[in-house]
């Protein structure tokens, strides 16, 4: 075990999570007067001979103490109120229904502490079922009996292998027949069965795909022509922050092998950007990206200094170009969710300060900004992402 | 469970509205609090507590007395904060809000010292670690540490037996552990950063 990481594999002396629990669980007097042989008493032996499990164990006793006592604010005042006439509403609803179906109506409803499942159908619906998926394999296997025959069979129609039909015929009953000579005519146009090949199967409607306009919306936080318009503006920026710096920089190595016009390679107007951005007084150290070809090091001075990657745990200035286009910000926003569930991505319209001026945020407590005092940071790295016009 | 509950229940079948709304009364911060801490957003709890309490005044027929009133709901929130997990899934990582100021622990001011932090910031970490951590193991701490469950609701209320329950619960705990140590690792770590002019 080290640190909070346990191998639930190998617990120590074959104590099983049940046992630990147990131990996190009971209280003071149980585990001091633990009968011996019992499961107390053998995750106490346990912690005997490995005291960092009995830290461990301690700091969960702790935990589930701080748990216990978390305040959770009052349901609003409102919330009762509305229930009561929702209910209202629906009962009259029912009454309605059942007025116009019947008990029709009360045997239509769902389980409603159950997760949807087959036994939340009515009746007749498992048979109906049934009865499509039997169609279904039918419909199937008979476009597909003439792809796995090889040749054909009496009552079945002729495979279509090129070959004349008077050979086919021919050979089908085993008579020997001298080959016609044999000729190829050129191919003046392209077989308009390439073009229709399933005129003639049955086909099921297919649920369209979303839009990356749809599908962008329902990730943003703000309309999506909204966003597009601060993209095109520089104006939209989304910040990330996580607790660690692995899943940022699988995430960064991600984004800079896709295929959208993307780089957290420094262009040259940037540099004076992240000038912008790093406050010279703050601890500067050209670490993690120095190896890279393109790295986040600046090569030349902007108008404050010459500026480095600043530390983990520290804000790290990032520049992303996508183009503006929907698919190109739910690209990158996808490539964000790899950073998993430790990292947050903030979606705000602040402006993305440029040198000379940096606008404040609009909202001081939720952004890393550069410009705070360092010991107002919290322990976040914060990745503010331009979205420039591809042009 | 109330002693009068059985009675309530009978009533509230039997369309008696003073009875529904001491339904909701009773229950409503319990699941509201579920919702809450489940969900980590106080609006989308007041709407799943509401749509929880109405799926049950709705369709209290069904409800059989096996399990008792509070543990049936506590199935149907819990299924509905499922579902609503679910759906949100992808819109998650870009809605969870970000910590509000003071909501993250502050550096601890004695290097390693494990009482440096007072209860409050106790609370406030373990209550930013428990939105760290996976959905299950939040639901079963959530019920077990902030409901009060026992075992054997934790066991109807999620539809695993009692033996999946503790080892679920273990891990919970243990992964809510490493999300609290990640925390006040990284709240020392910016502790020890270099204040604005100090070079």
């Amino acid at each position: 075990m080290i640190g909070g990481t346990f191998d639930f594999d190998a617990l120590p002396n074959g104590l099983s999570e049940a046992d630990l629990l147990a131990w996190v669980e009971a209280d003071a007097r149980a585990r001091a007067e633990h009968a011996p042989g019992s499961s107390l008493d053998r995750v106490s032996r346990a912690i005997e001979a490995d005291p960092g499990l009995g830290a461990q164990l301690e700091s969960m006793r702790v935990d589930r103490a701080a748990l216990g006592s978390l305040e959770t604010p009052a349901p609003p005042m409102t919330l009762a109120q509305s229930v009561l006439e929702e209910h209202e509403r629906q009962a009259l609803l029912a009454l309605s229904d059942m007025a116009a179906m019947g008990p029709r109506a009360l045997e239509q409803q769902v389980d409603i502490d159950e997760p949807l499942s087959f036994a939340s159908f009515p009746s007749w619906f498992k048979p109906a079922l049934a009865s499509a998926a039997v169609l279904a394999l039918a419909i199937a296997a008979w476009q597909l009996i003439p792809l796995a025959l090889p040749r054909s069979g009496p009552g079945l129609p002729a495979p279509t292998t090129g070959v004349p039909s008077d050979l086919a015929d021919a050979s089908g009953d085993g008579g020997t027949v001298e080959p016609a000579p044999f000729t190829i005519e050129p191919i003046e146009q392209a077989p308009v069965l390439a073009a229709e090949p399933l005129a003639t199967v049955p086909t099921i409607a297919s649920v369209p795909e979303p839009r990356p306009a749809d599908v962008l919306a329902a990730r943003l936080e703000m309309p999506t022509e909204r966003a597009l318009e601060m993209a095109r503006s520089g104006r939209l920026m989304v910040v990330v922050g996580v607790d660690r710096l692995e899943p940022v920089q699988d995430a960064i190595t991600t984004l800079s092998r896709m295929p959208i016009e993307s780089t957290w390679r420094l262009e040259a107007p940037a540099v004076e950007l992240v000038a912008a951005l790093t406050e010279p007084a703050m601890l500067r150290h050209s670490g993690i990206y120095s190896d890279r070809s393109g790295p986040l090091v600046a090569d030349r001075d902007g108008p404050l200094g010459r500026l480095e990657v600043i530390l983990a745990a520290t804000p790290t200035v990032h520049v992303a170009q996508v183009s503006n286009s929907p698919e190109a910000l739910l690209g990158l926003l996808d490539v964000l969710d790899l950073l998993g569930t430790e990292a947050r991505v903030f979606v705000t319209d602040a402006s993305m300060p440029t040198a000379g001026s940096m606008p404040p945020p609009l909202n001081s407590d939720v952004l890393l900004w550069w410009d705070a005092d360092p010991a107002s940071w919290e322990p976040w790295t914060a990745i503010p992402v331009r979205f420039i016009e591809q042009r | 469970m109330h002693d009068d509950e059985p009675q309530l229940i009978e009533r509230a079948k039997a369309g008696d509205g003073s009875a529904a709304a001491e339904v909701v009364e009773r229950y409503q911060r319990r699941i509201y609090t579920l919702c809450v801490r489940v969900l980590g957003d106080v609006d989308a709890a007041e709407e799943l507590t509401q749509e929880t309490l109405i799926k049950a005044l709705t369709g209290l027929e069904k409800f059989d007395g096996r399990a008792s009133l509070s543990t049936w709901l506590h199935r149907i929130a819990t299924n509905a904060c499922y579902s609503r997990m679910r759906s949100d899934r992808v819109r998650a990582k870009s809605r969870v809000p970000w910590p509000e100021s003071g909501e993250l622990p502050v550096p601890s001011r004695v290097q390693g010292g494990e009482d440096a932090l007072d209860a409050r910031r106790r609370r406030q970490t373990v209550a930013v670690a428990l939105d760290r951590i996976n959905a299950e193991h939040r639901v079963v701490l959530v019920l077990r540490d902030v409901q009060g469950m026992e075992y054997e609701q934790l066991s109807e209320v999620l539809g695993v037996p009692v033996g999946t329950i503790k080892s679920r619960l273990f891990r919970a705990r243990a992964a809510l552990r490493e999300a609290i140590e990640r925390l006040e690792s990284s709240s020392q770590h910016t502790d020890q950063q270099p204040k604005r002019g100090t070079r």
